[in-house]
């Protein structure tokens, strides 16, 4: 059994509002699955029908071999670290962790052996006397994780755990959350809609839009090769250009606004008007010269934006009917171009992610 | 020093801590004060002032409609030593928690559904029309219902089920407690719903999470949580309930003397006002008691917030 959790044909209504259309979804042994998307996206609604707090409208759910699709949620071998952490204030420290394993009638010496094995894997231990209204939030956020962990889940469910914490802690606690994951060997699903917790995070991402799956892979593969428009925006920053392809162009080619190049598409590719996608640091600019090469085109930088480790220019070509975002990597010494400056461009049309319009 | 603070983000340190403290009133306390300068006054005068005022009057004694300014316990002395006294507290003790139990306990599921298991105001808005007739009428509603002609002794001598009509329904106990409960529950559903509001779903969702079913986190986490609304909605009705002495008159029968009465007729029939402040600052000290009562007993069955299960 190498599934911790397979979903099939889940669908969740409400009323005649659709959450979620028909989803399959397998969750890995010991990945970090990331459910990712924009608010409305039905990510939260997926991640409360794995926990038990919905019920799908159809579909069915599996967990640790287990068809599971009726059980309530205290029947579950999930925990859920919430978004608000929803520590209980009326207990400390100790016996919020402490929760899930006397309700399971655990022996007193085993429940404070495990409790503070849990606080320690959050670097807590000392804070077990601690009243939930004396923590900060990202003290809260680690009792809340020893808390679902303390039970030894089948699956770690973690909905938005950092939305609520400044920046500078969040990146901590990714961190912290990499390496709890390490150490526990535990399936984690986590809910976002944070693009680069995604990334850094996860095993799998599976990017979500208007309650179904638009593309599901690793981190590198959502990056460099979104399978639709929608993908291609949600991760980075990009540029989406009309063109054609094939046909009048000529098998192989695609025919931009800025110029003509060839491109073997990976995937099959009807002949027609596309949509390609250019990531703006497969752009390289240099200042104009006096004459262009094979890939090489004219345009003249609108503005320019340093910010330390790269340089973004907006830059108009084909006439300035259209904007390119560029993105160079500054040297010491380098000059960022000023706007006004008139610029040859090179493309890599190898890296063109091209999808039908 | 917020308000300072931010009217001048350029002053930092130590130093500049000195001019800080000089510089006047903080406005955000100033206008807490002003705000709260209206009820505050209002509770000073004609609440606690006329406390005051009974209080030391407790001490007095009376010569028919005189008070005559003293310092004796005789007041005192005399109540707790009259049967009469006790007679009429067992009758408002029981009056008070019949009916704080009851509405509590009944308002509590309602409270439940408002709050978690529907999105409309409906149910909570036609609990609280009972509010829109008046007191007596309340009462007087309840003595229709509950007469030897009224509606239920009527209906269950026309199916045959009783052949005389159920002397105990009215001029009762039952009569004066069904009474106070429909009159007080408004007021403990407001107060457990308002409480329940505090206990965000996600608490009952950790539990379930956790493994706790429906009872589990009734008792471990909404009635821990939802204490101080629960004590107070206890108390609220138990105070106004006990001390109540028109129902009792007009729905109690034999039951009808509670304290509540016996002080009122010290101020409006006898006129020996120093014993009837005596009487009400005696009842006074039972409401204590049993408020602290409750908080123990809470405290006992581990209901109460506070407390630690490990060590």
């Amino acid at each position: 059994m190498t599934n911790s959790i397979e979903l099939t044909g889940i669908s969740k209504s409400y009323g005649s509002l659709t959450a979620l259309g028909k989803v399959d979804l397998t969750v890995k042994r010991n990945e970090i699955l990331t459910l990712l998307g924009p608010s409305g996206c039905g990510k939260t609604t997926l991640m409360r029908i794995i926990a038990g707090f919905e019920q799908p409208t159809t579909g069915k759910v599996v967990i640790d071999g287990k068809d599971s699709t009726s059980l309530a949620p205290e029947q579950r071998p999930v925990n859920m670290v919430f978004q608000k952490y929803a520590l209980f204030p009326h207990l400390d420290v100790f016996d919020n962790v402490a929760f899930g394993l006397r309700l399971k009638k655990t022996p007193k010496d085993v429940i404070k052996r495990e409790v503070i094995k849990a606080l320690e894997l959050v670097q807590l231990e000392t804070y077990k006397n601690r009243w939930i209204s004396e923590l900060s939030g990202g003290q809260a956020q680690r009792v809340a994780l020893a808390r679902a962990l303390v039970n030894r889940p089948a699956v770690l469910l973690l909905d938005e755990p950092l939305a609520a914490l400044d920046l500078k802690i969040r990146h901590h606690m990714l961190n912290e959350i990499k390496r709890i994951h390490e150490e526990t060997s535990t399936t984690f699903v986590y809910v976002t809609h944070d693009q680069d917790e995604a990334m850094i995070l996860s095993d799998r991402v599976v990017l979500l839009n208007k309650g179904g799956i638009e593309q599901i892979g690793g981190p590198e593969e959502m990056y460099w090769s979104p399978r639709t428009l929608f993908a291609a925006k949600f991760f980075g920053d990009t540029n989406i250009v009309g063109g054609t392809y094939g046909a009048s162009t000529g098998e192989g080619q695609i025919q931009l606004p800025f110029g003509r190049f060839a491109h073997a598409p990976k995937v099959a590719l009807q002949a027609g008007p596309v949509n390609v996608s250019i990531r703006p640091e497969t752009l390289s600019l240099a200042p104009a010269h006096g004459h262009l090469a094979e890939g090489e085109f004219l345009g003249k930088v609108k503005d320019t934006s340093f910010i330390g480790n790269r340089v973004i220019y907006r830059v108009a070509v084909a006439g300035g009917t259209l904007d390119l975002k560029c993105q160079q990597l500054p040297t010491p010494g380098s000059h960022t171009l000023p706007p006004g400056a008139d610029v040859s461009l090179k493309c890599k049309p190898e890296s063109f992610v091209v999808l039908p319009a | 020093m917020n308000a300072v603070n931010q009217s001048k983000p350029v002053v930092v340190g130590a130093e500049a801590s000195v001019p800080i403290k000089t510089v006047s009133i903080d406005k955000k306390a100033l206008s807490g004060y002003l705000l709260a300068t209206p009820p505050l006054l209002f509770l000073i005068i004609f609440f606690l002032v006329p406390s005051i005022l009974l209080f030391v009057a407790s001490f007095w004694t009376s010569k028919t409609f005189t008070m005559i300014p003293a310092a004796t316990i005789a007041n005192y002395a005399r109540t707790l030593s009259a049967s009469g006294f006790y007679d009429s507290l067992w009758i408002s003790m029981q009056n008070g928690f019949w009916t704080a139990t009851l509405s509590t306990v009944i308002s509590a599921p309602v409270a439940y559904y408002i709050v978690y298991k529907t999105r409309s105001n409906a149910v909570l808005y036609l609990a609280l029309v009972s509010w829109f007739s008046s007191y007596l009428v309340r009462v007087y509603a309840w003595r229709t219902i509950l007469g030897t002609t009224g509606v239920i002794n009527s209906t269950l001598q026309q199916f045959g089920i009783i052949d005389q009509p159920l002397e105990w329904l009215v001029f009762s106990k039952f009569s004066v407690i069904i009474t106070l409960v429909h009159i007080m529950l408004p007021f403990t559903l407001l107060l457990l719903v308002s409480g329940l509001r505090d206990i965000k779903k996600d608490y009952l969702e950790a539990s379930a999470d956790l493994g706790g079913g429906g009872f589990t986190t009734l008792w471990k986490v909404i009635i821990p949580m939802a204490h101080k609304s629960i004590v107070s909605s206890f108390m609220f009705t138990f105070v106004l309930a006990a001390s109540d002495y028109i129902t009792p008159q007009l729905l109690g029968g034999r039951d009808a003397m509670t304290t509540g009465l016996l002080i009122a007729n010290q101020f409006r029939s006898v006129g020996n006002w120093p014993l009837g402040a005596a009487m009400a600052y005696l009842l006074l000290a039972v409401f204590m008691l049993v408020y602290a009562t409750l908080l123990g007993v809470l405290r006992a069955a581990n209901l109460a917030p506070g407390k630690r299960y490990h060590d």
